[in-house]
């Protein structure tokens, strides 16, 4: 009998369901890409349907849904915080008490409620489901494991080692001490949203000067020599009040939070360009530690701060481990993958699932619903709009690689949707990397987003080398290389030097002969491809190659700010209408935009979607 | 429509006043008790009078395990008593009355505000 085990986070943000059966990674998604609401925090019914259905299973077959987190756990965490800071925080408690008493100890009711009362109910803990995540689909037999993120239960980052189906954690740093917070509490300070806009921070800090290392190190944040740390919460709001940070902070940092929206000044700029420093030698610091410790000679991590690819590109390249490997969906959406497969591991005794190629088993990370041709065809029919069906794969690649040459933009919805927050491919926007006006052209008129954001490139993983100072593989964009020198242009920032405080005419200069994807600070977020990854979307790359002898594209997430990836075709269409995308590749049919008829809404759709 | 809206409205202030009352009465006497034990429940400290600040990793309990809202008030009891934080024993009853009453059939509602996400 096959062991089928669904994991489930939520409650909190980005819920997620995922499918194991005996050990294997059947599906994932996360429910936000159903319920077309960024972040989605809510029960994952959409997403856990998905699985079911692609696992071919009933309810009634589940051997078990596993929740990622420990509700009584995180309730002690909740309590002891607050009796820490009363009589301050009773916005903090009344804010929380609904979710966290009225909600979370209550999940098993909710689980029951959605798949029947039968159905058997399970918990794991945050951070060894982070752990799972990280080490059961990776290529190793034996590694240390590294999770970092905000805080999950009480712990905020662990140190842990695989072996086999055996996950031990070993050490832990304790809220209220966390990198994630940390680095949160920068991104709300700099104007961003937390949990949305770390990512934003990260891409500003290249405009930086690190000049607030010293001070955040002297002031914010204490690490001892085996990259321990403790953060001095004199200067933080999250304990007290709704704020991450407070008056103290504002004022060691020249004044108040940046306002949302506002213009981005040279401030912003440096405590990006110092918080990234910090977080980079911190990191630093737990692997090498986790090295020493384990013994082990490859690390596998998640957690959300597993997410800085640039401080995992540091890493990678400071050889502290031979090999690394980064669960795709390292945030709590993964914390579901996780579940399952703890839970099939250790309490279903079912053997790990290895690949038997050495390779990982994710899968690419392509683990969400795909939509069989006919089902594009049946749609576009439908709606009678009109579309050239090209069935040979090659063929069409060419085609996309022609329109892409000219500068224009593609949308490429093609097999099974992406776990994690990076689009791969299968639900992708693509361009020219070599045309200095992508990037501007791609953020204001295709997202919709802040000009300042960089793209990422998908390089054919044969010819990365040739691009990027950059080792071995990265399929899933969670490493940053440095451009490779000869390709590199040097750059004009005499004025921006001079204090200029406008990015776009950086963001404007040609940076090297790939500029779309060339950071200011010459770097990537890389994404390497092989053709059994994603063979249509690989096609694509290759035929660009061929036509242009460029071997990358731009690859950046099928969306508009505010709004989550596309999952269906329909959500796809949607999102190119309302964008000066020029073609739309659904499977093997492909729509131009002139061809296609006006789109019309009631309302201005900008509206619908919160900016993140 | 209008009257299930008044009864949510109601139940709302209800609950608001269940949760001040709480913490008022509850929360902050013991708080106070504890500061004035100089009892610590976070670890707070910014100096260099440790060489590490890793903790090392204490199991509670197995890595899977079932847990349902009536476990709440025995499960609660245990665990403090275990890590002897006895004064908030004192607790337990008024979280698992809350816990029951503050649950909701849909979690529909607002959106939790990012910045108290620490709490979660």
């Amino acid at each position: 009998m096959t062991v089928h085990v669904l994991g489930i986070s939520g409650f909190y943000h980005d819920s997620a369901a995922a499918i194991v059966s005996d050990g294997e990674i059947v599906a994932a998604a996360q429910e936000e890409r159903f319920s077309r609401r960024k972040h989605d925090p809510r029960f994952p019914q959409h997403a856990i349907n998905y699985c079911l259905g692609e696992a071919f299973i009933e309810t009634s077959e589940l051997d078990a849904v596993v929740f990622y987190d420990h509700p009584l756990l995180t309730l002690d965490r909740v309590i002891k915080s607050l009796l820490t800071v009363a009589p301050r925080g009773r916005q903090q408690w009344m804010k929380a008490a609904p979710s966290v008493l009225g909600v979370k100890v209550h999940v098993e009711r909710f689980i029951r409620k959605a798949l029947g009362p039968n159905v058997p109910v399970l918990f794991t803990k945050h951070h060894l489901a982070h752990a799972a995540s990280a080490f059961y689909p990776s290529p190793f037999d034996e590694a240390a494991i590294l999770t970092i993120d905000g805080v999950g239960e009480w712990a905020t980052t662990s140190i842990a080692e695989g072996s086999g189906s055996e996950i031990q954690i070993l050490k832990e740093i304790r809220y209220p001490h966390s990198l994630g917070l940390l680095y949160s509490a920068f991104t709300y300070f700099c104007g961003f949203k937390v949990n949305s806009g770390e990512y934003k921070l990260m891409g500003l800090a290249p405009y930086g000067e690190p000049r607030y290392v010293d001070l955040i190190e002297e002031r914010l944040l204490h690490m001892k020599p085996d990259g321990s740390f403790r953060l001095n919460l004199e200067y933080f709001g999250y304990l007290d009040s709704n704020r991450m940070t407070n008056e103290r902070f504002s004022e060691l940092f020249g004044g108040p939070p940046r306002p949302a929206e506002s213009r981005i000044t040279r401030r912003e700029m440096d405590l990006a360009s110092s918080i990234q420093k910090v977080i980079e030698k911190v990191l630093l610091g737990l692997a090498g530690h986790a090295r020493e410790l384990t013994g082990k000679r490859n690390l596998v991590m998640a957690g959300g701060v597993a997410l800085n690819c640039v401080a995992n590109g540091v890493l990678q390249r400071k050889k502290l481990f031979d090999e690394l490997w980064i669960q795709p969906a390292a945030g709590d959406a993964g914390g579901a993958l996780g579940a399952a497969l703890v839970a099939s591991c250790r309490y279903f005794n079912v053997p790990r699932k290895m690949n038997s190629q050495g390779r990982d088993s994710q899968r690419g990370s392509y683990l969400g619903p795909s939509f069989s041709k006919s089902e594009v065809r049946a749609f576009l029919d439908r709606e009678n709009y009109p579309y050239e069906a090209v069935g040979d794969s090659q063929q069409r690649a060419l085609k996309i690689a022609q329109v892409l040459s000219e500068g224009k933009v593609v949308g490429h919805l093609a097999g099974r949707m992406e776990f994690g927050p990076r689009s791969l491919g299968a639900r992708s926007i693509l361009g020219d990397p070599r045309r200095t006006d992508t990037q501007v052209l791609m953020n204001l008129k295709i997202k919709y987003r802040e000009s300042f954001r960089p793209f990422a490139p998908t390089v054919l993983a044969e010819d990365c080398s040739k691009y990027f100072e950059m080792e071995g593989e990265s399929p899933y964009m969670l490493l940053v290389a440095p451009v490779r020198k000869e390709r590199r242009l040097e750059m004009d920032l005499s004025r921006f030097d001079q204090g200029n405080e406008d990015l776009l005419e950086v963001v404007k200069q040609p940076r090297s002969d790939v500029p779309a994807v060339t950071h200011v600070d010459y770097s990537a977020r890389v994404q390497t491809i092989l053709r059994n990854d994603c063979p249509a979307y690989y096609d694509v790359v290759k035929a660009f190659r061929e036509r242009t002898g460029c071997s990358a594209i731009v690859n950046t997430s099928f969306n508009v700010r505010g709004e989550p990836i596309v999952c269906s075709p329909q959500d796809a269409y949607r999102c190119f209408m309302r964008t000066e995308m020029d073609l739309l590749v659904l499977e093997d049919c492909l729509l131009f935009k002139k061809e296609q008829p006006r789109w019309e809404e009631e309302d201005d759709w900008r509206n619908r979607y919160e900016l993140d | 429509m209008t009257g299930e809206t008044d009864m949510n409205l109601t139940d709302q202030t209800r609950d608001d006043a269940r949760l001040e009352e709480f913490f008022n009465k509850q929360l902050v006497p013991i708080a106070e008790k504890l500061r004035e034990e100089e009892a610590q429940l976070l670890a707070l400290e910014f100096s260099d009078s440790e060489s590490s600040w890793y903790v090392p990793y204490v199991d509670v309990g197995p890595e899977v395990f079932s847990f349902d809202v009536d476990q709440l008030e025995q499960e609660l009891r245990d665990l403090w008593r275990d890590q002897q934080d006895a004064v908030l024993l004192e607790l337990v009853k008024s979280l698992e009355n809350l816990a029951r009453d503050l649950y909701r059939d849909s979690e529909d509602g607002d959106d939790v505000s990012p910045f108290v996400y620490v709490m979660f």
